[in-house]
């Protein structure tokens, strides 16, 4: 899966789970960028890439993402 | 009794007494354990999980065995208290993200997912914690040893550590029918500054009440 496919389908994940079809992710992009974006739908957010690419973060790796290019990267690494 | 009340950091070893510290701080004096609710987990089940986020030792949240002090008494554990600098962890992330990733890391995806149709509940009364300011969460004092000082005794250590870290000020989410703990806050100089309400009809089932306070000193 290339790096577009990924956001493509991030894309999908934000949409649904921060309840707004106009989110276009940018790398640089973080919490404080999207209404809804706090702890609980994080949570979900996150359970969600998970569950959709068939992979499990590290602890360490989620407490290392900052903003949503740190994610594509990382999800991206484990595809690989 | 005052004297005989050893107050310390918390290390791994305490960690039983931090699961039924966190479990009956949720309950608050209820039968409502809002956080097993919320994942569609038994209490039992819910527990194991707590421990295991707490066995992970990040620091920074109120499920971080470093953020407790703890009481002792007679070399028994009888009352913790949690407390941190909100936002001045290794990963320099809000806590309440910490919380998140733990509870993500976990619990089994398919519960953390069942959360999702009951978030509009839950989210009125989430209380957002300002950076740099010292949080204090989840307290409990074995019952045969409350109404004896303990707790003033360690929210006075918790003033200690914040004075040391040099935080902005300190804050307390408490909930509206707990008087006793509102006024023990009182008595350490602590003034209500925010009142959150929720008016969802299922709140009382995922907490101990509609109403909590936000208490800063």
């Amino acid at each position: 899966m290339n790096r577009n496919e990924i956001i493509e389908k991030l894309t999908a994940i934000f949409h649904e789970v921060f309840n707004d079809n106009t989110i276009v992710l940018r790398d640089e992009m973080t919490a404080k960028d999207v209404e809804n974006w706090d702890s609980l739908t994080h949570m979900l957010m996150i359970t969600k890439v998970e569950k959709t690419f068939g992979i499990k973060f590290k602890l360490k790796e989620l407490n290392r993402l900052k903003q949503v290019g740190d994610l594509i990267s990382v999800v991206e690494s484990k595809l690989q | 009794m005052s004297e005989e009340i050893k107050i310390r950091k918390a290390t791994l070893n305490d960690i039983d007494f931090l699961v039924d510290t966190i479990v009956a701080a949720e309950k608050s004096g209820t039968d409502n354990f809002g956080l097993a609710k919320l994942f569609e987990l038994s209490e039992d089940e819910m527990r194991s999980y707590i421990k295991a986020m707490l066995e992970e030792e990040v620091d920074g949240c109120e499920f971080s065995v470093s953020s407790f002090l703890v009481a002792e008494h007679q070399g028994k554990v009888v009352s913790a208290f949690a407390g941190w600098v909100e936002g001045q962890n290794e990963d320099e992330l809000p806590s309440a993200i910490l919380k998140s990733n733990l509870v993500g890391y976990c619990l089994p995806v398919e519960n953390v997912l069942k959360s999702q149709s009951k978030l509009e509940i839950v989210k009125p009364l989430q209380i957002e914690r300002e950076e740099g300011t010292y949080q204090l969460e989840y307290s409990f004092t074995n019952p045969d040893y409350q109404g004896k000082g303990i707790m003033g005794a360690i929210i006075d250590a918790h003033i200690q550590q914040a004075v040391s870290f040099s935080a902005k000020k300190m804050q307390v989410h408490v909930f509206e029918n707990n008087p006793a703990a509102i006024r023990t806050y009182e008595k350490k100089g602590f003034k209500v500054t925010g009142k959150y309400k929720s008016t969802h009809p299922l709140t009382s089932e995922y907490y101990p009440f509609n109403v909590e306070l936000l208490m800063e000193q």
